[in-house]
């Protein structure tokens, strides 16, 4: 069963200096969804962000959140977000826990110091706390725009890039911090990326842009769960591979070579049957892997 | 939410070195005053001749915060400036604008904050300047009747007098730095840059000023719509009699330029849209 | 201090050479000589006085001061604010005026304030002073010194006009002083030079004006 749509996005257009930055750009994220945005440089993400926050006025299109129109009600919409757009930016001169401070106030909190130095705990920032911002690395400026946006639990986390420049523990760590607060809160996250490997096994939901456009949308499960998996074959000789892959009985999808490797689509209980025929075909199987599917899936509509 | 604007703006340095530089002026003023007061005002009152002679006691506190009011108002009024001019422009070039209005904060709510916080901060170097002039002026030199001059005339006022006209002129004084202030924050709104806002509000503010000042026919006709024609008025509390009605229609002037600057500011900047 | 000592050296001066002079004449000078004498009378005296002053590009509020005498040289004005008086004594000082050193001129008998005065008129012979000058009116019946007027080679004039409430006291209840004074044509701007910017024209001969009511007290006589 769906859960309740908490933001919707429908024929949502937007032109600077006359260029097209999102062209009726259509999107549904439900209650509870972890969705990846995803799209290479200048697809449209940040732009999307900032109309999500009110902060360019779009030509077309309309927003609804938490099923309310953004335009008549930002304010109140926004009170319940939790939001990281483009670089972090703080005031540079504060302290870590002041800009905390200070942007509970924007967001129209009321100040909370244990609330405080509880997202400062949690993204592992308690003991800069007193530090000024400016003196910050790259990764910790990062791990403090999270800590914002997780101040007070909103109910929908809105984050553009917000793994890039984390380190791989830093990444991890931050990564099963939104886990389990989608987990245990049921708080819905997007989060925009460039960077497809930073959202493995992480979403639930994937939404493609390039162009300003979609491209793709829907749940990761229905999209690489119960359809067929990619296997990706590395063999002493892939033409015989794949020509014996594609005149046996095996159901299959489609074999091809890419890269010297043969990449079949099938069901997963078809690998073991794939595997033994190749073997008794005396075709020296090095290794059987399964395929990026998200890369697969975005290359496939790219390309 | 102007309390927070209080705070940034007092947490950062230019807020600070502009009320320093305000001291460090008075401090150079002060000397002047001590060791050359006497001779000028000696030199001034010569002006009527050989007929009188003056009794009483001149030099004093009064007399030093009104030479110190007319020594610093424009350059104090400049320094202001600097801290005014990058009210918004400082918040988009740093980013920090995309943050403050991707939150709750609406755009004619976060403006009129920081005008407030502007605002406050020129009724603090008001006070300021009161305090280092005034108040520190009668504590070293005492009370006493103050000499003071408009457009070569003269004027000598009771203690009383003078008290009265110190607060009046800071209080126009303070609508003249509101008028500078309004117009550099319109300017921070339409520019990235603060340094940009600066200069071209310290540049219009010149120009203008320069204009008023002009002893030439040729610009009266323009004179009374220029806002810096106004600028000195405040000095016209410290004549006798004061003249209510002009002073009263000097005053609604600045007011009125400052709703304009305001109004165009807010308009202007709930139309801009967040690109940085 | 400076204005003490040199009043007292005039006024010993002036002393001795106008009883000297008085028993030697009876021209137009010995009318001021006259008046001297009978100023000799009081011992001592107070007052206060108010001073209220119409001075072009002056404004200046009505104040209040102290004069105080003590026979023979002891005198001395404090006012209870900063203000504006004539430049010599307040009262009709002339002591220092010798015969000796003026060519005094009869000018006849004109009338002051109702009263009949010899005018006279002094001409120093000092030619490195900078008074042209002194034209007295002296009552001729009381001898009470009414005008003083005073030219200077530079052009500048001042008039002492003198009322009396009681001539027997041989002192002033009013004081009209009229002066002439031209702006310069440079002001010094040192220290402001929005409030100096002159509007007033440079060239103009002004006329100040300061007027002086006395309230003695005290008055004692020898």
């Amino acid at each position: 069963m769906k859960n309740d749509i908490i933001l919707q996005v429908n024929g949502l257009s937007k032109s600077i200096k006359g260029i097209p930055v999102l062209s009726d750009f259509n999107m549904e994220i439900f209650e509870g969804d972890i969705c990846g945005i995803i799209g290479p440089n200048d697809s449209g993400k940040t732009m999307l962000f900032r109309a999500l926050t009110a902060l360019i006025n779009p030509d077309k299109g309309k927003i609804e959140i938490f099923g309310k129109k953004l335009i008549p009600n930002r304010a109140a919409i926004l009170s319940k977000v939790g939001l990281l757009i483009g670089d972090p930016v703080f005031y540079n001169h504060l302290t870590l826990f002041d800009n905390l401070q200070l942007f509970a106030k924007y967001a129209g909190l009321e100040k909370d110091n244990d609330e405080i130095n509880r997202v400062l705990k949690l993204t592992g920032l308690y003991d800069l706390s007193d530090e000024k911002v400016a003196k910050l690395a790259s990764g910790d400026r990062k791990k403090l725009a999270i800590a914002m946006a997780i101040y007070n639990n909103p109910p929908l986390i809105l984050l553009d890039e917000p793994f890039s420049s984390l380190d791989v523990k830093s990444l991890h760590e931050m990564k099963s911090l939104l886990k389990s607060i989608n987990r245990d809160r049921g708080t819905t996250i997007v989060i925009a990326t460039k960077r497809l490997v930073e959202l493995q096994g992480f979403i639930n939901r994937i939404v493609l842009i390039e162009g300003g456009r979609l491209i793709s949308e829907g749940n990761v499960d229905e999209l690489f769960g119960r359809s067929n998996v990619g296997l990706v074959i590395e063999t002493d000789n892939p033409a015989k591979a794949m020509k014996l892959i594609k005149e046996s009985d095996l159901p299959i999808d489609s074999v091809m070579i890419e890269d010297d490797h043969v990449k079949v689509s099938c069901e997963k209980k078809v690998i073991p049957f794939i595997n033994e025929y190749l073997m008794v075909s005396e075709v020296q199987v090095y290794m059987l892997r399964p395929d990026d599917a998200i890369t697969s899936y975005y290359l496939t509509f790219t390309e | 939410m102007m309390l927070q604007e209080i705070y940034k703006m007092f947490t950062r340095p230019y807020a600070k070195i502009v009320l320093l530089v305000i001291f460090v002026l008075m401090l150079i003023f002060s000397l002047a005053f001590v060791f050359e007061g006497q001779e000028y005002y000696d030199s001034l009152l010569s002006t009527f001749g050989k007929g009188v002679s003056f009794e009483g006691k001149l030099i004093n506190g009064n007399l030093f915060a009104y030479q110190l009011f007319h020594a610093l108002w424009l350059f104090v009024g400049l320094m202001v400036i600097f801290v005014s001019g990058g009210m918004i422009s400082e918040e988009k070039s740093d980013g920090t604008l995309r943050m403050v209005l991707s939150r709750k904060v609406s755009k004619t709510g976060f403006f009129t904050a920081r005008f407030m916080a502007a605002k406050l901060y020129a009724v603090i170097v008001v006070l300021f300047m009161a305090a280092l002039s005034l108040g520190a002026g009668l504590v070293i030199f005492g009370n006493g009747e103050l000499l003071a001059f408009d457009h070569g005339e003269f004027f000598v006022l009771t203690s009383n007098q003078a008290l009265l006209s110190f607060g009046l002129a800071y209080l126009f004084y303070f609508l003249m730095l509101l008028t500078v202030i309004s117009l550099s924050m319109l300017f921070s709104v339409l520019f990235k840059s603060s340094i940009k806002a600066i200069l071209v509000t310290v540049s219009v503010i010149v120009i203008l000023y320069f204009v008023s000042s002009l002893e030439l026919s040729l610009f009266d006709s323009v004179k009374p719509f220029l806002f810096t024609s106004y600028f000195t008025s405040w000095s016209q509390f410290f004549t006798t009699p004061i003249d209510w009605m002009k002073l009263t229609f000097d005053a609604i002037v600045l007011i009125v330029h400052i709703l304009i600057f305001y109004t165009a500011s807010v308009m202007i900047f709930s139309k801009q849209e967040v690109l940085d | 201090m400076k204005r003490n000592l040199l009043f007292t050296a005039f006024l010993v001066v002036s002393l001795l050479l106008s009883y000297q002079a008085f028993s030697q004449t009876g021209d137009a000078f010995s009318y001021i000589e006259k008046y001297n004498q009978r100023l000799d009378s009081i011992k001592n005296y107070q007052a206060v006085f108010t001073v209220k002053s119409e001075i072009p590009l002056l404004n200046i509020p009505v104040t209040r001061g102290k004069m105080f005498f003590k026979w023979p040289a002891h005198y001395s004005i404090s006012t209870y604010q900063f203000t504006v008086l004539p430049k010599q004594k307040l009262t009709p000082v002339i002591r220092f005026l010798r015969r000796a050193n003026f060519k005094s001129i009869d000018r006849g008998i004109e009338t002051v304030n109702s009263q009949p005065c010899k005018v006279v008129e002094l001409h120093p012979y000092d030619t490195t002073t900078t008074v042209a000058q002194y034209t007295i009116w002296v009552d001729i019946n009381t001898y009470m010194v009414r005008r003083i007027f005073v030219s200077e080679k530079d052009g500048s004039e001042f008039v002492y006009h003198y009322s009396y409430d009681d001539d027997a006291d041989m002192l002033p209840s009013k004081l009209f002083y009229t002066f002439n004074y031209s702006l310069p044509h440079e002001q010094n701007v040192m220290l402001n030079p929005v409030a100096l910017r002159v509007d007033v024209e440079n060239s103009q001969v002004y006329e100040g004006k300061i007027n002086i009511d006395f309230a003695y007290s005290n008055i004692r006589k020898k």
